[in-house]
């Protein structure tokens, strides 16, 4: 799958990082299914897994810590493969789900759906959730005149997710104190409560989409040299781009429908995956951020629940506070660098 | 739209558009829960005797609101222009800054640590949100540094810092669940209820810093030539900008303080502003305040006239402007 | 050189315009063109600021839709060909191409590969082939592993003309592949192109800002002014006086050049 250049240059340092990364990942996967009430150690674990244990352990283990654990793995691959989706096709490193205002259109219909009761059947509402973010960043799209237009894009985004989330608050101030505080812990994006059906409302959409995703590769590539390069070498930009677009919505809609907005980990793991593996060749990035995206979630999910035992804080919440600030850190470094590029 | 715009049309305009905002104003005093006519309005602001009943109304409750309209609109607008000459970007807006969330968060600090507050936010309350205006603004620019200031990272960091300073919201309003009510008018952004208290705090405020800002009108042009060009032309392109930067935190801040987090009217106003006289900062900086403040005595007449008793909150109504905004954007493209 | 295997014979494929009119937004920049390429020769489109040449080269390439008229490939409308297939038998050079920092040159040219290998297949013996060669022919085969910001302004050129090499096509269109270098580099490039048509039999379609520069290199010359064909020939036909004052609106003096004898303009004075 790799480019021949590539992998013989770097394989040893490829591997490194692949397996570096599967390890984090199944590290933490373990590490998730251990606190909690009742804390459990290794050794527990493995006689659950046997068929044994106590009850109740049986019971948190298989019905609350173990879908918590799949659906951080899902959701964070997810929204990592999204990010890198959009920052390769829109040839730009600040595309991000919720900096274009795809997180916010979604967030935005579920929670109409949500305080307003709407008869939706379950199903039914990740697609709601899609078109709302189709709208949200299609609007952005359209209005950037071209490509590289970094400030434009973020302007535009940001004006959209205000104005999304203005909407929300509006919605909020209809409804009752018993919604308000439900949907509030909604809106800030939480992995908390969540069991086997929200990770069988998110599998379908995971299996379709990232596959898909991940066969995006190479027109990314392409889509890197330029819309005019692209078009020479045979590539339907435009239908190309629409078609990513979509995908990347899909993949973010998929998570917003059931885990609410979580921010930062779209835009953070591409560029640490960038960063990491030296390169920006989609058919290298794009498997890996899905592991990245994985394990950064499940990572911060952990530190969520057990950070300040016995309170939790969402998720969302700490992916923002954390990862705002450390975006922020690394493209300043990008942008000191190369004054006056896109 | 017009192109050149000769003094003579702007002087007409200028004219125009004050006309417009005293009738908005008359409306905006008129329109409430009881129905007043515009010509008992009149006759109460100019002294005339009116029923005592309706003169309480009028000065005690809807002039103070009118009023905090008025200036909260133009500082918005300001706030808005300068941004946009900064940044060299007619979709530059006040939110950016930093100051909006960092005034909602102090004051939901506030708000959530001293619980006798949420009662009736007291007269402590815009200061403490004024503060945190001026912090977030402060963080946004100084973590944006780098030797100079590239309008990307600029950008960025606006945008970025807000997200987290909303975050931070997040977890005292997780941590305070009673307050939500309470703060989210504050999200939103609201007139309801400001009295001649409020007209208080925020009128020295308004006056320096709206004053600072036209003032710096003609150094902002020399600013909107590009760095390069400011320079040569003699121009401290650092300092002007740190000092832009900072009235606009400081209209940002002081309005926010007030009437909470309203959002789109910085954008909107210079926006619309700009298609009417162009982009010379010593016109543009009036005319946007003229607009923004005629902008938010529309609607928030509109908003009281369609709900009473408790009118929809001014920020919903403007938020819901964004969407023809977005149409008007993409239709206005250029291939 | 051998004749690559992928390589079409040259004159199977014939490039043409018939009444273009191409605009972008509400401007008109050609009204109305027709032109024919030669096969397997090297052209120049030459012309002052805003006369089109950028425009008829895109459009030729497909990447601009005319608001009228035809461009023909092989005697079919381009427009009614998938774009995959036009890739192979035509590539096309933009101005200034931009490129990821991490990207090396191999990695760019590999790239070339898409029309014949589409987006699912892994690059096959041919495709490795195909890329050896291309860098070979472009001289950057020990630049294969470098990354293509640590390259000199014409070692980068070059690696973007591999890339369009790569994609083994008997019709290659550049535009102003030469702005930007310094005039050794301008040289080293334009004297690859000349070998690319000489050796293989390419058919070249140039835009140039340099008159000088295609009077050496391009064995035809086409002029344009305001969107139309002024002139068109062999350069010593084309560059005269009085087509330099009239489409450049400049004073010129044409003399021979001393060591070969090709025509060389000498503009003196604003005509404007």
């Amino acid at each position: 799958m790799m480019t021949p250049s590539l992998w013989q240059r770097r394989r040893g340092q490829l591997l490194l990082c692949a397996m570096g990364s599967i390890v984090f990942l199944i590290a933490v996967g373990l590490l998730a299914l251990l606190p909690g009430t009742p804390n459990l150690s290794l050794p527990a674990l493995w006689s659950i897994v046997n068929g044994g244990g106590t009850p109740l352990a049986r019971l948190v283990v298989i019905q609350l810590r173990l879908p918590r654990l799949v659906l951080s793995m899902l959701a964070g691959a997810m929204l990592a493969l999204s990010g890198g989706l959009l920052q390769g096709s829109l040839r730009n490193p600040l595309a991000g789900p919720e900096l274009l205002g795809v997180s916010a259109g979604a967030t935005m219909v579920v929670a109409a759906i949500t305080i307003f009761h709407l008869p939706v059947l379950l199903i039914a509402i990740p697609w709601l959730a899609l078109v709302g973010g189709l709208l949200g960043s299609s609007v952005v799209i359209l209005t950037m005149r071209r490509m590289g237009d970094s400030v434009r894009l973020i302007l535009t985004g940001a004006a959209m997710t205000a104005l999304l989330n203005a909407c929300v608050i509006i919605f909020m101030s209809l409804g009752t104190q018993n919604d308000l505080n439900i949907l509030f812990l909604f809106l800030v994006g939480s992995l908390a409560n969540r069991t086997w059906v929200h990770v069988q409302l998110v599998l379908p959409w995971a299996l379709v989409a990232m596959p898909l995703a991940l066969l995006c590769a190479r027109p990314l590539n392409i889509l890197q040299l330029g819309d005019d390069v692209a078009r020479g070498l045979g590539l339907p930009v435009v239908r190309v781009r629409l078609l990513i677009l979509v995908l990347s919505t899909a993949l973010v809609a998929a998570v917003v429908a059931v885990c609410g907005p979580i921010s930062f980990i779209a835009l953070l793991a591409p560029h640490l995956a960038r960063r990491l593996l030296k390169t920006s060749d989609a058919r290298v990035i794009l498997p890996y951020v899905t592991l990245l995206g994985a394990a950064l979630l499940t990572a911060a999910d952990l530190f969520a629940r057990e950070a300040f035992a016995p309170q939790e804080l969402p998720v969302g919440i700490w992916t923002t506070l954390v990862g705002g600030p450390f975006l922020l850190f690394l493209l300043r470094r990008r942008f000191g660098k190369s004054r006056g590029a896109p | 739209m017009i192109q050149r715009l000769t003094a003579r049309y702007y002087s007409l305009l200028i004219l125009l558009s004050l006309l417009v905002l005293f009738v908005l104003f008359v409306l905006h005093v008129a329109v409430g829960s009881v129905a007043i006519s515009p010509a008992t309005v009149i006759a109460a602001l100019f002294n005339q005797p009116v029923e005592p009943f309706q003169h309480i109304i009028i000065w005690d409750l809807r002039l103070p609101r009118a009023l905090i309209a008025l200036l909260v609109g133009a500082m918005f607008g300001l706030a808005g222009a300068i941004l946009q000459v900064i940044m060299r970007n007619p979709l530059a807006e006040p939110e950016m800054t930093g100051a909006t969330s960092g005034a909602v968060l102090f004051a939901v600090l506030w708000l959530a640590l001293a619980p006798a507050q949420t009662a009736q936010p007291g007269p402590v309350l815009p200061f403490v949100a004024l503060i945190g205006g001026l912090v977030g603004g402060a963080l946004v620019y100084l973590l944006s540094w780098q030797g100079q200031h590239d309008p990307v990272l600029l950008v960025l960091t606006g945008v970025l810092i807000s997200a987290v300073l909303r975050s931070a919201i997040s977890i005292i309003l997780l941590l305070r669940q009673e307050v939500i009510g309470t703060v989210l008018l504050w999200l939103i952004g609201s007139l309801n209820g400001l009295v001649w208290t409020q007209l208080d705090v925020l009128w020295p405020w308004a006056l320096i810093a709206l004053s600072l800002g036209l003032t710096c009108a003609s150094l902002a042009n020399v600013l909107q030539l590009g760095e390069e060009n400011a320079t040569s032309l003699g121009l401290n392109v650092p300092l002007t900008r740190l000092g832009l930067f900072f009235v606009a935190a400081l209209l940002t801040a002081s309005a926010v303080a007030i009437v909470g987090g309203i959002t789109f009217l910085g954008l909107l106003a210079p926006h619309l502003a700009r298609r009417a006289v162009g982009a010379d900062a010593r016109r543009l900086f009036p005319f946007s305040m003229l607009v923004g403040a005629g902008i938010l005595l529309a609607a928030d007449t509109l908003t009281q006239a369609i709900s009473q008793p408790v009118s929809i909150p001014v920020g919903a109504a403007l938020a819901l402007l964004g969407v023809p905004f977005f149409l008007y954007l993409v239709w206005r493209r250029k291939p | 050189m051998n004749q690559h295997a992928n390589d079409q014979p040259a004159h199977k494929t014939a490039l043409a315009a018939q009444s273009l009119s191409v605009g972008y937004g509400e401007r008109l920049v050609i009204p109305a063109l027709s032109l024919e390429i030669t096969m397997g020769a090297i052209t120049a489109l030459v012309g002052p600021n805003g006369s089109g040449k950028s425009t008829v080269l895109k459009t030729l390439a497909r990447l601009i839709a005319p608001r009228a008229g035809v461009v023909y490939l092989d005697g079919k409308a381009i427009s009614s060909l998938p774009t995959r297939e036009v890739a192979r038998q035509l590539a096309i050079l933009p101005q200034g191409p931009t490129a990821p920092e991490e990207l090396t040159v191999g990695e760019l040219v590999e790239q070339g590969r898409y029309p014949h290998a589409g987006p699912l297949r892994m690059l096959r013996e041919q495709d490795q082939a195909a890329i050896r060669q291309a860098l070979a022919q472009a001289n950057m085969l020990e630049l294969r592993e470098r990354r293509l910001d640590s390259l000199s302004g014409g070692e980068r050129q070059r690696a973007w003309i591999a890339l369009a090499l790569a994609q083994s096509t008997p019709i290659l269109l550049l535009d102003e592949p030469t702005t930007f270098l310094d005039v050794g580099h301008q040289l080293e490039v334009l004297t690859l192109i000349q070998q690319l048509n000489r050796r293989q039999g390419k058919t070249i379609v140039l835009v140039l800002h340099d008159l000088n520069q295609a009077a050496r290199f391009a064995e035809r010359i086409i002029a344009l002014r305001d969107g139309r064909i002024v002139a068109d020939g062999a350069p010593r036909d084309v560059l005269t006086a009085d087509l330099l004052a009239e489409v450049f609106q400049v004073k010129a003096a044409i003399i021979n050049h001393p060591v070969d004898g090709l025509p060389v303009c000498l503009p003196y004075e604003s005509n404007a």
